[in-house]
């Protein structure tokens, strides 16, 4: 670790301009691997005998992605709301990262549609029965419903919950679905444009404008997340809910897309880009962020099943207690162990936050393990609501992988294409120097 | 000198750094933070400390007469009857242990993500921590009803060898906060070794040279003592944060782990935490802006430390009024009747929805004045808010324990709960000892971090002057001219067509 | 100034899993059947315990989720009193007196001065050289401590 001072004199100006053709390898791999997942996904969409099982693996496979976008979104914000400075080098590649909501919102669109959403979701295809009946008899959808749930009581707490659980209002399943993405996408690009704008005329009331902003945005990406977390996964099995849901899926959120920028700094590092700007510090300063959303991921994870476990409700406990039948039960231990142990003990030493290699490691095990919880999150519904004699449904596992390949695929090589259009950081920011020169 | 920088700024003329706020103002010299920190302890304390100093002793008195007056009756002087079995006693407990939450976070959490700020407010809101604390462990004391059978917390086997109910969430209670107070005690402690050291090498020989040398434990500032010292307080460091958390999350499971309904929410641990840190943000900037004018410490807690506070408080604010509507979003998602009730008897038509609007105007509302900054660095517009927090916070353990009890399962057995004097004097009393600690606290030990806090003066830092960055300051940044001389081609764009 | 990294963080990690491991063996063996289902009975008889169901939590070993909260809570004591006694240890405190306290210029270390002092149990010390030595890289108070004991 040299004391040198790097100053503004020895950066190049405007910043480094990464070249696609440079990383063409990742690039051709990743759009390689979107483009038969595409394909292998319309295969398995428009199969009819495969479409049930499939529509799991898509939204696994957009939900997956969706915690990076929100990542990417938090970390921005945080970091222009907190007034901080070490982030500044690599604070455009999470503004990248989140602008991606626009075109992740156009993959996960086919999870607005029926064929596809009917086996997701019970309560739709009983609010469309109910619409059915509306339809012919002359009244609401709500009404409908509640002439319903006479007749069968289980659909009882469906008519509590009408105004947030319907697709038939204004404030509807659908309407959210978009505005989620809107919001997330809103955030990541005004946020990258002040700090484009920034390198044109070098004004500092950019910066305190992305604060002002970012600070205003926190509290709508809160509750963005979380009623995402609520509509998509937590609406599988509409009896279930937990208040800690949203906080859950944001713990995980955060901690993958930092395992996730520790990988694309390394990956650009090796190809020679912010050699001079990203010191091992900011490696440290990343590896101690990790380290803190493991515990706090732990933290909440374990709140959630203690509290359930120990008030024993059988509303609740069904979500558990899905996930602790047959198989599942050994991937919910392994994500105990690989989720929350592993990367503790091993993250817990400062030489191993500081040595690129290992922590490069770390973080692709971070994915990973990422994959495997949300995969627990959202596959194990499936066999029990498409009524299959089994924890497993038959050869799905094929599904999901073809729709992560899709997913994660087509959004890589978009990801890669668009950091060439502007310098990988921001190159005048007011604070950049102190973030090069950042110690802890 | 002018000539060099007059090329520096053309060397880097596309580039203008923003500039940090100082934490000591006026440069002040490592001297000058040693007098004036000592010097309150050295000195006649002022007219100030004597106001709050004599009222604060007669309301520990009154506090420690309303506990034997408890112990000599029973515990029905105070006001539940079933089945509000937890009332103000729990309630104040609960309250007074959230506001020990703020000194750890300050102490430990904004060292370890290296907020220097701290470093001015961190001794005083230890302090604080660990007679809140002891504020706190009166109430389930003597709750217990038999005081002097107290001794059956701790886990060891009475005479017919029944051990303590390690399932319940009672006892983990007696383990997180014993833990709690013990290691901020030991935290707290360690950071004063070195003033300590000072504060003995200022006085004459004699009791106080004596006391101080004894407590300072001989230190003598060699480099090998700070290497060792420095890991072992950032160990301490890490090791609190968790603690922090685990023991507001431990009070939580006390009522989240039941099926009440309104208590049974899985996302009380992290929401305790936050209204902890909320509240007891709120009680340092309570005891510390008094103090800093008191003492004349306007140059080491300046406008920059307490407009800091106030944004965590109005963050932290937002934070516990999205558990707040959380809570209430699944109380009607979950469309489990006796849950979606529970709310509506606190906020809607229950006997105590006052108190539940109390609760929410003081904790969400009121911080969010802080969103102007006039607001975050006018003293009075902040204590206001303060005040309002400190008994917001209050109201919302009340909101939580008593109002649910007042409404639970079985309407045949409702009770409103009406408090006795002795429950409020108790909990009066209770602000009164907790002053007196503070103003002995003030009396008699330092009450900024004297070693710390001059690692953040501009005189300690080994790059000073090494930065030839043209800077410009928060205040002026958003009128900031770029020279014409940085533009591409030396030439200023015209005005942005519109 | 070649000062080695302190190796207390090791002393503390056993520190804190000794106290995961009394919280462990106390709580199970308090509240569950866990040992003697394990053929290790006498250990129960030794410190006459009878696990018992209480809130419809069983005496096996399932009920390990109730038992977290205590055993970190004892992680962190544990840890805690390792770091403050490992410390003293390490640093050798506390101790009433030194030779260095007699110094009149010592005390200004804990204000704003440094204050340099070569042991006379340095290998390379020697009364007179070490004095020209400091003399010589522009020392100006010189002092020579001397132990009374």
């Amino acid at each position: 670790m040299s004391d040198h001072h790097v100053s503004f004199k020895d950066l190049p100006a405007g910043g480094e301009k990464f070249e696609p053709a440079k990383a063409s390898k990742l690039i051709g791999l990743f759009g390689a691997l979107g483009g038969l997942g595409i394909l292998g996904s319309l295969y398995f969409f428009l199969n009819s005998a495969t479409r049930p099982a499939f529509s799991y693996s898509w939204l696994f496979a957009i939900f997956f992605c969706f915690t990076f976008v929100c990542g990417g979104c938090f970390w921005i914000l945080l970091h222009n709301a907190s007034n901080s400075s070490w982030g500044v080098v690599i604070r455009r590649l999470f503004e990248n990262l989140g602008v991606l909501a626009i075109p992740l919102g156009l993959l996960a669109a086919p999870l607005l549609f029926k064929p596809v959403n009917e086996h997701l979701y019970e309560w739709m295809n009983h609010h469309r029965t109910a619409a059915a009946h509306a339809a012919e008899h002359h009244t609401t959808v709500a009404e409908a419903l509640h002439h319903m749930s006479l007749e069968n009581p289980h659909l009882h707490p469906l008519v509590e919950k009408f105004g947030y659980l319907n697709n038939s209002t204004w404030f509807s399943w659908t309407t959210r679905f978009v505005a989620y993405f809107g919001i997330l996408g809103f955030i990541a690009f005004t946020l990258r444009n002040k700090f484009l704008c920034q390198e044109k005329d070098g004004a500092i009331k950019h910066t305190i404008r992305a604060r002002q902003f970012a600070c205003i945005t926190l509290f709508p990406f809160a509750l963005t997340v979380t009623f995402a977390a609520v509509d998509w996964l937590m609406g599988l099995d509409y009896l279930w809910f937990s208040t800690m849901w949203g906080v859950y899926i944001f713990a995980g959120c955060a901690w993958s897309s930092m395992a996730l920028m520790l990988l694309l700094v390394s990956y650009l590092r090796g190809l020679g880009y912010l050699q001079k700007v990203v010191t091992m510090e900011h490696y440290h300063l990343m590896g101690k962020l990790l380290f803190a959303f493991t515990v706090f991921w732990a933290y909440i994870a374990f709140s959630q099943y203690f509290l359930i476990w120990y008030a024993n409700i059988p509303e609740e406990t069904r979500f558990y207690f899905i996930r602790n039948t047959e198989g599942w039960r050994w991937v919910s231990i392994f994500i105990v162990i690989g989720h929350f142990i592993a990367p503790f003990v091993v993250l817990l030493s400062q030489p191993r936050k500081k040595n690129p290699k290992v922590i490069c490691a770390i973080a692709l095990w971070v994915i990973l393990m990422h994959l495997v919880d949300i995969y627990w999150n959202v596959v194990p519904e499936r066999a029990p609501s498409l009524g299959v004699d089994s924890v497993l449904v038959p050869n799905a596992w094929v599904g999901d992988i073809v729709a992560l390949c899709a997913v994660a695929g087509t959004l890589g090589y978009l990801y890669l294409r668009s950091l060439g259009a502007n310098s990988l950081y921001a190159w005048r920011d007011p604070r950049l120097i102190e973030s090069i020169n950042v110690k802890n | 000198m002018a000539a060099t920088e007059s090329a520096s700024h053309q060397d880097s003329g596309a580039y203008t750094a923003l500039d940090r706020e100082p934490l000591v103002l006026n440069n002040r010299s490592f001297s000058w933070i040693t007098n004036r920190i000592c010097g309150i302890v050295e000195n006649k304390q002022p007219f100030g400390w004597w106001v709050l100093f004599i009222p604060s002793v007669i309301l520990t008195g009154i506090m420690a007469f309303c506990f034997v007056y408890l112990i000599a009756t029973g515990v029905g002087v105070w006001g539940q009857k079933q089945p509000v079995d937890w009332a103000w006693d729990i309630t104040n407990f609960v309250f007074w242990i959230g506001i020990g939450h703020a000194g750890t976070l300050i102490s430990a959490i904004l060292f370890l993500t290296r907020q220097r700020w701290r470093t001015s407010v961190n001794r005083a809101a230890e302090a604080m921590t660990i007679f809140a604390v002891m504020c706190a462990g009166l109430f389930p004391a003597f709750h217990v009803g038999r005081v002097w059978m107290v001794w059956f917390l701790a886990p060891i086997p009475n005479a017919n060898a029944i051990w303590q109910n390690f399932k319940s969430p009672l006892l983990w209670d007696v383990f997180a906060v014993s833990t709690y107070f013990t290691v901020s005690a030991i935290f707290w402690y360690l950071g004063l070794v070195p003033d300590l050291a000072t504060l003995r090498d200022r006085c004459k020989p004699g009791i106080r040279k004596m006391m101080y040398g004894i407590f300072s434990l001989g230190w003598r500032g060699a480099n090998r003592h700070w290497s060792h010292y420095e890991t072992a307080y950032m160990l301490l460091a890490a090791l609190s944060t968790p603690l922090v958390l685990s023991v507001h999350s431990v009070v939580s499971f006390d009522f989240a782990t039941s099926v009440v309904p309104g208590w049974h929410a899985t996302i009380f641990p992290p929401y305790f935490v936050a209204g902890a840190i909320f509240g007891g943000f709120a009680m340092v900037l309570t005891l510390m802006i008094p103090v800093r004018s008191i003492y004349g410490l306007h140059d080491l807690i300046t406008p920059k430390h307490i407009d800091n506070m106030a944004k965590i408080i109005l963050l932290t604010g937002t934070i516990v009024g999205y558990a707040y509507s959380m809570e209430f979003f699944m109380a009607y998602y979950g469309a489990n009747p006796f849950e979606l009730q529970t709310f509506k008897l606190r906020g809607l038509y229950g006997p105590s929805t006052w108190y539940y609007y109390a609760m929410f105007g003081c904790n969400v509302f009121a911080p969010q004045i802080f969103w102007i900054k006039k607001m975050r660095t006018n003293l009075i517009a902040v204590m206001i808010v303060c005040m309002f927090v400190n008994a917001g916070m209050w109201y919302e353990r009340y909101v939580i324990i008593v109002t649910t009890l007042e409404r639970h399962l079985t309407p045949g057995s409702w009770r409103v709960f009406h408090a006795t004097w002795v429950d409020i004097t108790t909990f009066i009393g209770t602000f009164g000892f907790f002053m007196m600690n503070f103003l002995l606290f003030l009396r008699f030990l330092p009450v900024i971090a004297i070693g710390e806090v001059k690692g953040v003066t501009p005189a300690a830092d080994p790059h000073a002057g090494e930065s030839h960055e043209h800077g410009v300051q928060e205040d002026d940044a958003m009128g900031y001219e770029t020279p014409a001389s940085t533009y591409p081609g030396g030439v200023k764009p015209a005005a942005t067509a519109a | 100034m070649g000062v080695k990294r302190s190796k207390l963080p090791w002393f503390v990690f056993f520190g804190g899993m000794a106290g995961t491991c009394t919280a462990f063996i106390m709580e199970t063996l308090t509240q569950t059947t866990f040992w003697s289902d394990r053929g290790l009975g006498f250990l129960e008889k030794i410190a006459e315990t009878y696990p018992t169901v209480v809130q419809a939590k069983p005496t096996g070993f399932v009920t390990l989720p109730a038992f977290f909260p205590v055993m970190f809570e004892l992680t962190i004591l544990f840890s805690a009193f390792t770091v403050l006694f490992g410390l003293l240890a390490f640093i050798g405190l506390p101790r009433w007196n030194h030779p260095l306290f007699t110094s009149k210029r010592f005390e200004k270390f804990s204000d704003d001065g440094f204050f340099v002092s070569i042991e006379a149990r340095d290998p390379k010390f020697s009364q007179e050289a070490t004095k020209a030595f400091l003399e010589k890289i522009g020392a100006k108070n010189i002092e020579l401590v001397e132990d009374d004991i």
